[in-house]
C-alpha cells in the first residue's frame, strides 16, 4: 500500500514536472529525428559500399554530429528538471513537498528516460534496423556495435550531467560542469594513450579513433591495446553503459544529501570542487602536450584559473589564487612526472608489447629510414615478412634505444628536450642520427595497420645496424641509390601508363 | 502539534555567507487549531525557522516534530504541512491550473473544488500564466493552493505582502473560515503587527536567532505595562536612578522616558502588579496602560539595542 502510494506520488510529481522540460524535449526530438534520418539516407545511398566504405560520407558525418548533439542535449534537460538544486524559490517549494529525496529523484529519472533516453534509443534502433536491411556488405556485428556505441553516449552524458547537477548549486555550474567534465573524461584516456604512452615511447600507430570518443570508450584504448575495430566495441559499449548506470546511482546518493542549504553554492561537495578543476586541467594539459609543451603550460594554467575564479562567488583573496596555483602546479607536475616515467620505461612497457593480430597473416613489410640532421641518408626495406621476423627487427631497433641504459640525468635531459619539441613529434626527435622503423601489415587492398618506432642512435650503432640488415639479406641503399631507384620506378610506371593509354586514345580518335 | 526542541541553525557551516541569520537553541510548541504569529526583526530567523519546520533545511542541532514525527525528509510528516514562502517569482511559466496539477500530485487531500471556489472568489483566471499576474494576484493564487491542499498546518511567510487592504481582509476571512472548517492551524509571519494582533491567538518574538518570548496574545499584552507617573522626589529626577529604583522594587524595566514632569516607564509586568510596586515611590499621579503588540515589539527589541535611535542623538 505504502509502495503504491509512493508510486502514485512519483507518477503525479513527474507528470507535473514534465511541463518544465517541454522545450528541451522538442529539441531532443528534432535532433533524434535528424540523426535517424541522416543514418537512413546514408545507408540507402551508400549501403552497397558497406559501412566502412561510406565512412567519410557527408550524411554519415551529419548523422554522427546530430547523434552527439542529441546525446549532449541531456545537459540542457537536467537544469530544467532539477531547479530546486540551484534556485532558492524552487527549493522552498520542492523540498517542502511531501516527497522523499528518493521519490523526487525517481520522478526526475523517469522524465529523463521518457524525454531523452527513449527518443534517442528509438532513433538508434531505427538506425540499427535500417542498417541491417541496407548495409548488405557490412557485418551485422558492426552495425550493432555502432548502435551500442551511440547508446553508450547518451547514458554517459546523462550520467555525467546527473553527477554534476547533484554536486552544483548554481545554474552556470550546472550547465558548464557536465560539458567540461564529460569532455575531460572522454579525452584523457585517448590523449594519455596517444601522447604520454605511445609518443613518449617514440611509437606511432595507425590512429583508429575515427569515431568521436565520447564517454568511457577511450578507456578501452588503454585496456585493449589492439586496434579499435567496431566488432570489438560491443563489450566496450555495454561496459560503458553499465559504468554510466553506476554513475547515475552515485548521483542519487549525492542528490539524497542535497537540501535547501546548498542552493547558491557553485560546488556543494568539497571533493567535487577539488576533482573537477583538476580533471579539466589535466585534460587541457595532456591535449596540448601532444603538440606543444609551452601551450600545455599556458592553457592548463588558464583552464585552472578560469574554473577556480569563476566558481568563487565571494571576493577573491590572495589565498584562493595561491591555492589555485598550487593545484595547477600539482597537475602539471603529475603530468610531467608521469610522462618521464613513460619515457624511461618505454611507455610503461608499451614498446615491448607484441604486434597486433593484423600482422598474423604473414604479409608484412618494413622500411627503415636513417636520418642525420633531419636528412635521410640511408634506406632499407623488406617485404612479405612473418610476424616473428618483424618483431625480431622491432626488438633489434628498440634495443638500440639508449634511454634504457642511460643514467637518470641523461634521460632527464633527453626528456626535457623531447617535451620542448612536443610529445607527439615522433619524427625528427633529435638533431643527431636517428633510425625510423616502420612496420606495415598488408591487407588485400590497403595497409591494415602501421606501427613505427624512432630511436636515436650513434654512428657505431648505425654501422652495426646496416651490417645486421645486410646479413639478413635485406636491401640497404644509400640516399642517392634509393632516390635513383625511386625515380627509375616512377619512370617505368609512367611508361607503362602511356603504353596502356595509347591504343585507347587511338580507339577514341577512331 | 508542532514541537521545536532546542533547534539551532548555523549557516556558516554550510554556506560561505556569513550574513545569514542563525538560530540558537530555539524551543517552541505550536498547538493544534491555533493561529500562531511569528514576529521578529529583519533577518531574525523567522523564515529560517519556517523552512526548518517545512523540512527544507535540516537543523544543525535539535529536532522538529509534527504530531510526533520528525519532519526532515519525511513525506508522512510533510503531508501535514503547506509552506508558502515570501517570494512570488517561482512557477511564473505555470498557469493556476498547472499549479493545481503540480500540488495535487503531491498532496493527497488536495481539493479541486475548494481551489476553484477560492479562485472564483478572488476573481482570478485559471488559465493565464502567473507571469502575467501582479504580485498580489500571485500571492492570492499561492494562498488558494495552500488552502486547497487541505493540510493540517499552513505556514505562511509574509503571505499578505502585496495584497490591497480589501483583498487582505477578504483573504483573511477565507483563511479563518478554512481553519475553522478543517480544524487546521496557521503559522504566519508578518511585519504588520496590527494584522498579527488581529489574526493570531499566540505569537512569538525572535531576535538575532534567539527566542525573546512566546505566549498567547492576551497573556503577552497583559505582561507589559506602560506606566505614567508624576514623581516630585528630586532624588529620582534622573532616569537612570529611577530605573534602578524600579528594578530594586522587582520590576523589569524596558524603557524610561521623561516629558516634563511626567515619567513614562515601560515595564514587564501586569497593570495591577506594576501599580502596586510603584506605589512605594509615592507618586503624585500614576496611571497604567496595556501596551499594543507593536509597542511590545518595539520596546523589547529596543531593550536589545535594535532599532534604537541613539545614533541620531
Amino acid at each position: 500500500m505504502a509502495a503504491q502510494t509512493s508510486l502514485n506520488r512519483i507518477r503525479s510529481y513527474s507528470k507535473a514536472l514534465s511541463k518544465n522540460c517541454r522545450k528541451q524535449f522538442v529539441l531532443i526530438l528534432v535532433l533524434c529525428v535528424f540523426s535517424g534520418g541522416f543514418y537512413l539516407m546514408d545507408f540507402i545511398a551508400f549501403g552497397a559500399g558497406g559501412y566502412s566504405g561510406a565512412w567519410m560520407d557527408q550524411f554519415l558525418i551529419y548523422a554522427t554530429y546530430t547523434t552527439v548533439a542529441a546525446a549532449v542535449s541531456g545537459v540542457l534537460l537536467m537544469p530544467a528538471l532539477f531547479r530546486e538544486l540551484y534556485n532558492r524559490q524552487y527549493a522552498d517549494v520542492e523540498f517542502s513537498l511531501p516527497l522523499s529525496a528518493a521519490e523526487r529523484y525517481k520522478a526526475k529519472l523517469w522524465l529523463i528516460a521518457k524525454y531523452h533516453l527513449m527518443p534517442y534509443i528509438i532513433a538508434q534502433l531505427m538506425m540499427l534496423i535500417s542498417g541491417l536491411i541496407f548495409l548488405t556488405e557490412t557485418p551485422a556485428s558492426t552495425v550493432v556495435s555502432v548502435a551500442l556505441i551511440n547508446i553508450s553516449w547518451v547514458f554517459f552524458t546523462d550520467a555525467v550531467s546527473l553527477i554534476c547537477i547533484s554536486c552544483c548549486g548554481c545554474l552556470a555550474e550546472c550547465i558548464y560542469t557536465p560539458v567540461l567534465f564529460g569532455a575531460a573524461i572522454s579525452v584523457i584516456p585517448v590523449c594519455f594513450m596517444e601522447g604520454l604512452v605511445k609518443s613518449l615511447s617514440n611509437i606511432a600507430t595507425s590512429f583508429y579513433f575515427s569515431f568521436i570518443p565520447v564517454g568511457f570508450l577511450g578507456i578501452t584504448e588503454i585496456v585493449d591495446l589492439d586496434t579499435m575495430y567496431f566488432h570489438e566495441h560491443i563489450l566496450s559499449a555495454v561496459l560503458s553503459c553499465l559504468i554510466s548506470c553506476g554513475l547515475m546511482l552515485l548521483a542519487f546518493m549525492l542528490y539524497k544529501k542535497r537540501n535547501g542549504l546548498s542552493v547558491g553554492k557553485p560546488f556543494v561537495f568539497k571533493t567535487f570542487a577539488r576533482v573537477f578543476p583538476v580533471l579539466v586541467t589535466l585534460a587541457v594539459i595532456i591535449v596540448f602536450m601532444l603538440y606543444s609543451f609551452y601551450n600545455s603550460v599556458l592553457f592548463g594554467l588558464l583552464a585552472f584559473l578560469a574554473i577556480s575564479v569563476s566558481s568563487k562567488r565571494r571576493k577573491l583573496a590572495l589565498r584562493d589564487i595561491m591555492f589555485s596555483m598550487i593545484g595547477y602546479i600539482s597537475c602539471l607536475a603529475a603530468v610531467i612526472v608521469t610522462g618521464f616515467m613513460s619515457f624511461v620505461t618505454g611507455g610503461f612497457g608499451y614498446a615491448k608489447m607484441s604486434f597486433p593480430k593484423e600482422f598474423d597473416k604473414g604479409d608484412n613489410d618494413f622500411y627503415i629510414n636513417l636520418y642525420h640532421e633531419s636528412h635521410r641518408y640511408a634506406h632499407a626495406s623488406g617485404t612479405a615478412l612473418s610476424k616473428s621476423e618483424i618483431e625480431e627487427l622491432w626488438d633489434t631497433v628498440r634495443d638500440m634505444d639508449q634511454r634504457y641504459s642511460n643514467s637518470f640525468s641523461e634521460n632527464l635531459r633527453a626528456y626535457e628536450k623531447r617535451l620542448r619539441m612536443g610529445a607527439a613529434d615522433v619524427y625528427g626527435i633529435d638533431s643527431g642520427t636517428e633510425i625510423l622503423l616502420t612496420c606495415e601489415a598488408c591487407g588485400e587492398q590497403f595497409v591494415e595497420y602501421t606501427k613505427a618506432l624512432t630511436v636515436v642512435i650513434t654512428p657505431e650503432q648505425y654501422d652495426e645496424m646496416v651490417a645486421k640488415l645486410k646479413e639478413k639479406g635485406y636491401k640497404v641503399e644509400t640516399e642517392s641509390e634509393y632516390d635513383a631507384e625511386v625515380c627509375e620506378t616512377y619512370e617505368e610506371d609512367e611508361q607503362q601508363e602511356d603504353t596502356a593509354e595509347g591504343p585507347q586514345t587511338e580507339e577514341t580518335q577512331e | 502539534m508542532i514541537e521545536i526542541k532546542n533547534v539551532s541553525m548555523d549557516f556558516s557551516e554550510s554556506t560561505r555567507s556569513l550574513t545569514q541569520p542563525s538560530l540558537k537553541k530555539v524551543s517552541l510548541t505550536i498547538p493544534e487549531g491555533c493561529i500562531y504569529g511569528f514576529l521578529g526583526s529583519n533577518g531574525a530567523g523567522k523564515s529560517t525557522l519556517m523552512r526548518l519546520m517545512s523540512g527544507i533545511y535540516p537543523p544543525t542541532e535539535g529536532i522538529i516534530t509534527i504530531d510526533g514525527e520528525s519532519v526532515y525528509d519525511n513525506p508522512a510528516a510533510k503531508e501535514k504541512i503547506f509552506f508558502v514562502n515570501d517570494e512570488t517569482t517561482q512557477f511564473t511559466g505555470y498557469t493556476p491550473d498547472d499549479l493545481r496539477l503540480f500540488y495535487k500530485g503531491a498532496y493527497p487531500e488536495f481539493s479541486d473544488s475548494e481551489f476553484e471556489s477560492i479562485m472564483k472568489a478572488v476573481e482570478l483566471p485559471l488559465d493565464k500564466k502567473l507571469a502575467t499576474f501582479s504580485k498580489g494576484m500571485k500571492r492570492q493564487t499561492v494562498i488558494a493552493l495552500g488552502l486547497a491542499a487541505n493540510t493540517k498546518y499552513l505556514l505562511f511567510d509574509e503571505a499578505f505582502d502585496g495584497l490591497d487592504p480589501a483583498m487582505r481582509r477578504m483573504i483573511k476571512n477565507i483563511i479563518t473560515d478554512h481553519l475553522i472548517d478543517h480544524s487546521a492551524s496557521l503559522v504566519v509571519s508578518s511585519h504588520n503587527l496590527g494584522e498579527i494582533g488581529e489574526l493570531c491567538d499566540s505569537a512569538m518574538l525572535i531576535h538575532k536567532g534567539e527566542l525573546v518570548f512566546s505566549d498567547d496574545l492576551d497573556s503577552l499584552r497583559g505582561g507589559f505595562t506602560k506606566l505614567q507617573l508624576v514623581v516630585r522626589n528630586t532624588e529620582l529626577a534622573d532616569d537612570s536612578v529611577l530605573r534602578e529604583k524600579l528594578s530594586s522594587l522587582g520590576l523589569e524595566v524596558l524603557d524610561v522616558a521623561s516629558m516634563g514632569s511626567i515619567r513614562q516607564i515601560i515595564v514587564k509586568a501586569g497593570e495591577q502588579e506594576a501599580l502596586d510596586k510603584v506605589s512605594s515611590l509615592t507618586p503624585d499621579a500614576a496611571e497604567a496602560v496595556r501596551l499594543t503588540l507593536e509597542e511590545i515589539f518595539i520596546y523589547e527589541l529596543e531593550a536589545r539595542g535594535y532599532g534604537s535611535a541613539d545614533f541620531l542623538k
